[in-house]
């Protein structure tokens, strides 16, 4: 694992579930909504949000919690950027012409 | 078919009363996003790329009610995902309209006609189609054959039925200005009331040459789009938002004028990059660093934007802010904008002074604008995904 910042700021930009390992043994499955790296008012030290299926609630935990993030689920945004539509479209019509 | 009197006047009012009341910062427009399930899968949708057990959450009409209320903008957009999945959707549009709040429900029409009856005609409640363009474009735009004629079909449907309709397009690089052309005039024959365009726009790594050209090659397209605009084509737009698009006005973004609500939260700092989220509207306002973004920020990802969520309501604020914008907005809507000029050196198409008797903010900051004709909602159903992009965040 990289830097802890590091690797929640990637966990935060993943369009799929991650999983937290917590100091206390506790591993927590579920997508990162947010993260504060400065606090804020519902919690003065930097902080992630999870939305962890089968609870309506986020639940927030402080970076100091935190000991790894592995991304476990899958990226549900994984080649589907514009620019890789763009592109297979381009490649479609190359063919097309081809053929 | 212009706006109706009564919607523009709560904007004009609403603006006016912050400008009487000085508030540096308001909100024109909730973004208020139900849910991300959609029933189609548009190619660069950023809005329904979320594992399963997120699409499968919503916001409760409780939630909206509480934020709206907490926001206090007189209009809402609801674009989504797809609104109309959301099961309680006839209560929150319900509950929208006690509220007396404008309310432009952004919809792909496939389960429009199905769900009409759910509704009833107000003119609080407008349903904002989003209609990539003719036939070939749009279907191929939404990745699905036959989705033009069907939300052609439902949009016949819900103007027979007495409901308020609009457009929403995303036009982007390579568009065909005379195929655009040809699509206004098809709305304009099936009897929209008027129509909302945006420029698509998603960030990437490219050097400022390139960000200086795509926003140069934004303002050639929309300038042959409407640069000789038929007289009975309608806007539900800003004039002025258009002249920006066409590069004949300079705005500074206003990304606070439509601030968006999810269920992750209130949405830092615009409705297309997801920089984190706040619980409260106020958090929102006070926390967010918004001196970061816009296109004079320095902040790459906004280097090219001249999205409407960003930008009409800077227009917005222009014409009910200073005496010469709101007289270009009237000269525009009556003479079309063959009467605007481009813009001079300094990047203004003419300077201004406040309504409430201060100049112009010499950084372009004018503030938000809804015109007296033409005050859109700010729908957009193209998200592009920003995931790749540096700290753009989950939009
Ligand atoms: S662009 Fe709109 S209609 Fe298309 S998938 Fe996204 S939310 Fe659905
Ligand atoms: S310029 Fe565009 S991307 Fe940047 S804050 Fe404004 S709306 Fe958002």
């Amino acid at each position: 694992m990289g830097d802890l910042s590091t690797d929640i700021e990637k966990a935060f930009d993943y369009r799929g579930d991650i999983t937290l390992a917590l100091k206390d043994g506790r591993a927590i499955v579920g997508f990162m909504s947010n993260r504060e790296p400065k606090g804020a008012v519902r919690c003065r030290d930097p902080f992630v949000e999870m939305m962890v299926a089968g609870s309506d609630e986020k639940q927030l935990f402080k970076y100091s919690e935190i000991t790894k993030i592995e991304f476990t689920g899958e990226d549900t945004a994984a080649g589907k950027s514009w620019e890789e539509w763009m592109a297979k479209e381009e490649a479609k019509k190359k063919n097309a012409i081809k053929t | 078919m212009p706006v109706p009197i009564s919607q523009a006047w709560t904007v004009a009012s609403y603006v006016l009363g912050h400008k009487i009341k000085g508030t540096k910062r308001y909100p024109l427009v909730l973004m208020l996003e139900p849910l991300f399930r959609c029933n189609l899968e548009c190619a660069g949708c950023g809005k329904i790329q979320y594992p399963e057990h997120i699409l499968k959450r919503r916001l409760s009409p409780e939630q909206i009610f509480k934020a709206v209320d907490e926001c206090g903008a007189p209009m809402v957009s609801i674009p989504g995902g797809e609104p109309l999945i959301h099961p309680e959707i006839k209560e929150i549009v319900e509950g929208l309209v006690e509220r007396k709040k404008y309310i432009y429900l952004c919809t792909n029409a496939i389960l429009l006609k199905r769900k009409l009856d759910l509704f009833t005609p107000s003119k609080y409640l407008t349903f904002s189609v989003h209609m990539d363009g003719l036939k070939e474009e749009h279907d191929h735009a939404v990745c699905r054959d036959g989705i033009y004629d069907v939300a052609t079909e439902a949009i016949r449907e819900a103007i027979k039925r007495g409901f308020r309709v609009t457009t929403n397009t995303t036009l982007f690089e390579g568009a065909d200005p005379v195929r655009v052309r040809a699509f206004f005039d098809e709305m304009t024959r099936i009897g929209v009331e008027g129509m909302m365009m945006s420029p698509g726009y998603s960030y990437s790594h490219a050097p400022d040459q390139q960000h200086f050209l795509q926003r140069s090659r934004t303002q050639d397209l929309f300038s042959k789009i409407l640069s000789n605009p038929k007289k009975e084509w309608a806007f539900n737009q800003s004039p002025l938002f258009l002249e920006f698009l066409m590069g004949r006005q300079d705005y500074e973004c206003t990304p606070w004028g439509n601030p968006t609500y999810n269920i992750f939260g209130w949405q830092k700092p615009c409705y297309l990059l997801g920089e984190g989220y706040v619980s409260s509207f106020k958090e929102l306002i006070e926390e967010t660093e918004w001196d970061n973004y816009g296109h004079r920020s320095g902040n790459p990802k906004c280097a090219n934007c001249m999205v409407h969520c960003g930008y009409e309501a800077t227009a917005v604020d222009d014409t009910f802010g200073t005496w010469n914008g709101f007289a270009r907005t009237v000269k525009l809507t009556l003479l079309g904008f063959g009467a605007s000029k481009p813009l001079n050196g300094n990047g203004h198409a003419n300077g201004g002074v406040h309504l409430n008797g201060s100049r112009e903010s010499t950084n372009g900051h004018h503030v938000k604008s809804e015109a007296p004709v033409g005050c859109g909602s700010g729908c957009s159903h193209h998200h592009h995904d920003e995931k790749e992009h540096e700290h753009a965040g989950k939009n």
